[in-house]
């Protein structure tokens, strides 16, 4: 902390004992701002919790390294502080950050190409020290080349013979083989300088050297297109969660779909006779949830997982029934856990309970993870139909679209009625369309037909 | 020193068992708005006690405060702070002589500082030094234990140790609610009853262990109770009454002092924060839970009675806040300071006389940092 008019670039820390990455949320303050030490500067949320970040530094904003909404990894710069406080706006409006020249030489030497976005790597706060090692700051120069590494391994041209010896390389520790593994590189193909043929880290990085003068040439191959007419968004960890749940769904599940159309003015009806001034009475959601309850207990296949290791499939003896809810961040499915000894008032409450709390990100991981089978209620975001994705690694979800007065054919006369279509999509491999079927019937049934539906309950 | 206890009464004690049971009510002195629950004033400690524990408590919170920056800045690894429980921390550092030992948990920062060690040397363990901190013998306080309770049978083997020379050194010992579940708790307490042991086992009862709230750690009515089966006397205080705290903690240690044997007290307090920066506190408690506690913060209580007192004015608090200040300063200076590991230090310090194995591996580890050095010379082309 001189004061001289030095940038300082605070690193995001670990914000709890072994997290990697954190999102975005809020810049609480702007390039140009003047900062004060310990001030909070942005709101962060990590795998764990929404954290403010306070500044080590004082002085004046430079650059915001990350827009909102955008993942920054751990150890990558998070804001630069100019120390010098005088009133001179940044010549440079652009928020293009004048990097320190010797961090750009060694970006350039240490990352061509990788395709880091984030510019400056920024003055260690404690350069140097004289210690006979050089801090290398906190990234292993391995980690920065693999892109550029590994593909012209693929092809030969940084391992030109591959030898196949079968006997395990020696090494001089367990940290050898992953910074190799790491840069792409193969442990044979490394000549060794230790006692006995063992390879040493110094010979790996030497190796990691030579690979990135040979790739040298095309360093642009692995920085991202950034073709003109288009920008990129990088996934927010929720994103990338969720995208890795559906891509196995998909991948791993051969569905298949059923729907219907259902006449819901009985039901309807009974919603608005059983509410009062003082109490408006389950909704219409709490009494579909207690049919589709009522429906896994006479289809309980259909409340299960399958167990593709031993080709079995694991019945849950409890209804732990999911709610797909838009929350704040994204689509989660939280569960009503023991759904099956609830009555519908007491489903009522715990969904009004649960789909608050999720819409707020203040699901437990239990409910997050305790589902059994999913309903989606994809009608409320003023839709019909959905071919729904099964919430892996559950094996159906049962879908409604919006109610909406449609003309019906009633006794042969055309009448309005209050119509949803349900659709139903299930895993083939734990039962056949058939019993799919009649477990929407089931449910549909009751709908259309609640009061013998209840009495049954 | 078998002279200097009554045995006479140690024993008509353990065998009178209604005496080792705690109050009640834990003991309140001052009530959360700073009213004495005494009609006599003169039952409180002494003003200028007082008014030191008040100035150590403004320190101890801006010691958390600053801690909790620096957590979130990547200077310490991790911190559990102990915000809200400043009462507990300062009177367990106060209410000890010169000659004692005091034996902390990691959540016990604010404790050694107020003892007196140096506040970067307290952060030492939680910033990931090697040697985990500070001189314990300069101040007399034990390392902050992280594994939870094994500073109790240490602390009981120090203070036996001293009985043993002669000393009159008591030894206060701190653990939480969730440590009373451990079996280093049951073997501490027992051995320290069975050989009277000059030992203040002092339970700061914050509700939780991490996530798991009191009621699934214990159904005792209170875990002072605790101590009647080992025939250690127990009490409860309410641990946000710094007042209270000197009290019935100055009693423990003066009766261990006399040779009465071991003592236990719960401190009922609340952790205000999340376990630590790596834990998410609103997934098992509510807001409303944590803002009926806030009602009763330990500092807000005793400025109240102090300045209703007319013992303090705002002068004499601008110096309190003043000092608290210097030393977050003090602290965030120090901890910005990186001292680069040696790798020679991984073998230094094992043995006085190295094993064989540890003289071959230094002499690879030498061998692999000397392949460096040329590499090191390169500078980037």
């Amino acid at each position: 902390m001189t004061s001289t008019t030095t940038e300082q670039t605070f690193l995001l820390p670990d914000l709890g004992e072994g997290l990697t990455e954190a999102e975005v949320v809020q810049w609480l303050v702007a390039e140009g701002d003047v900062v004060t030490m310990d001030q909070p500067v942005v709101e962060v949320e990590t795998a764990k919790s929404v954290v403010e970040v306070p500044c080590p530094y004082a002085g004046r904003v430079g650059v915001l390294h990350a827009a909102e909404g955008e993942c920054v990894e751990v150890g990558r710069p998070l804001i630069t502080i100019s120390a010098d406080l005088e009133p001179e706006p940044d010549p440079d409006p652009e928020p293009d950050p004048q990097p320190d020249p010797q961090a750009e030489a060694y970006r350039t030497e240490e990352q061509a190409g990788s395709g880091n976005v984030l510019v400056g790597y920024g003055t260690s706060a404690h350069p140097g020290a004289g210690r006979r090692r050089r801090p290398r700051g906190t990234r292993p120069a391995a980690l920065a080349v693999p892109a550029v590494v590994a593909a012209p391994a693929d092809d030969g041209v940084a391992n030109p013979e591959p030898p196949h010896d079968s006997s395990p390389v020696r090494v001089i520790s367990p940290i050898v083989r992953r910074l190799a593994r790491e840069a792409g590189l193969d442990l044979a193909a490394i000549p060794p300088t230790g006692a006995g043929g063992t390879v040493t880290r110094s010979d790996v990085r030497a190796a990691v050297e030579r690979a990135r003068a040979a790739s040298a040439p095309s360093p642009a191959a692995a920085v991202a297109p950034a073709a003109p007419g288009e920008h990129r968004i990088p996934l927010s960890g929720f994103r990338r969660a969720a995208s890795r749940v559906l891509s196995r769904s998909r991948a791993e599940i051969p569905e298949a779909t059923v729907w219907v159309d259902v006449d819901a003015t009985a039901l309807w009806e009974l919603r608005e006779a059983t509410r009062t001034p003082d109490d408006p009475g389950p909704g219409l959601l709490a009494h579909i949830a207690r049919f589709v309850v009522a429906g896994l207990e006479a289809y309980p296949v259909l409340n299960a997982r399958l167990d593709t290791e031993r080709d079995e499939i694991v019945v849950s003896d409890a209804v732990n029934l999911g709610i797909a809810v838009q929350g704040e961040t994204g689509l989660v499915a939280p569960a009503v856990l023991g759904a099956d000894s609830m009555t519908t008032r007491e489903l009522d409450t715990a969904l009004r309970d649960l789909t608050a709390r999720a819409r707020v990100g203040r699901s437990t991981p239990g409910e997050l993870s305790g589902g059994t089978f999913t309903l989606n209620n994809y009608g409320s975001l003023g839709v019909d139909g959905s071919a729904a994705i099964i919430n892996h690694p559950q094996v159906a979800i049962l879908g409604f679209g919006r109610i909406i007065d449609r003309p019906w054919v009633v006794d042969g006369q055309i009448v309005p009625r209050k119509i949803t279509q349900m659709s139903f999509v299930f895993d083939h491999r734990v039962c056949d369309g058939g019993t799919a079927a009649a477990f929407m019937r089931t449910v549909a049934d009751a709908i259309e037909n609640p009061l013998p539906a209840i009495v049954r309950l | 020193m078998e002279s200097e206890w009554n045995f006479d009464q140690y024993i008509y004690m353990v065998i009178n068992e209604d005496l080792m049971l705690p109050s009640r009510e834990p003991v309140m002195l001052l009530d959360p708005d700073g009213r004495p629950t005494v009609d006599d004033t003169a039952a409180l400690p002494a003003a200028d006690d007082l008014l030191r524990g008040l100035a150590g408590m403004v320190t101890a919170r801006r010691f958390n405060e600053q801690a909790s920056v620096l957590v979130r800045q990547g200077r310490l690894a991790v911190y559990p702070s102990s915000y809200g429980q400043e009462a507990c921390q300062v009177a367990a550092a106060q209410v000890l002589d010169d000659e004692d030992w005091l034996f902390p948990t990691y959540r016990d920062t604010a404790a050694a500082v107020t003892r007196g060690v140096d506040p970067v040397e307290v952060l030492g363990l939680l910033k990931g030094d090697w040697h985990s901190g500070y001189d314990p013998y300069e101040r007399r306080v034990a390392p902050l234990a992280t594994p939870l309770a094994t500073q109790l049978p240490h602390a009981v083997g120090v203070a036996h140790a001293a009985r043993l020379r002669g000393e009159s050194t008591v030894v206060l010992a701190m653990c939480g609610d969730g440590a009373t579940s451990e079996g280093d708790f049951h073997e501490a307490l027992n051995f320290a009853a069975v050989f009277r042991v000059p030992v203040v086992f002092f339970v700061q009862n914050n509700q939780y262990a991490i996530s798991v709230p009191l009621s699934r750690q214990t159904v005792a009515p209170s875990l002072a109770h605790k101590g009647v089966g080992y025939g250690v006397p127990g009490e409860q205080v309410d641990g946000n009454d710094l007042a209270a705290l000197l009290h019935v903690l100055s009693a423990a240690v003066g009766r261990a002092r006399a040779g009465e044997g071991p003592q236990l007290v719960e401190g009922r307090t609340y952790r205000m924060q999340a376990h630590t920066n790596a834990d998410d506190a609103t997934r098992y408690r509510g807001d409303d839970e944590v803002a009926a506690w806030a009602a009763k913060d330990p500092l807000l209580r005793l400025d109240a009675y102090l300045r209703g007192a007319g013992l303090l004015d705002d002068a004499r608090a601008a110096a309190h806040a003043d000092a608290a200040e210097r030393l977050a300063r003090h602290t965030r200076d120090g901890i910005a300071v990186d001292v680069v590991p040696d790798p020679e230090d991984l073998f230094r310090f094992v043995y006085s006389t190295p094993t064989p194995q540890l003289v071959e591996q230094l002499a690879l580890v030498r061998d692999e940092l000397s392949r460096d050095e040329p590499s090191r010379e390169e500078t980037p082309r």
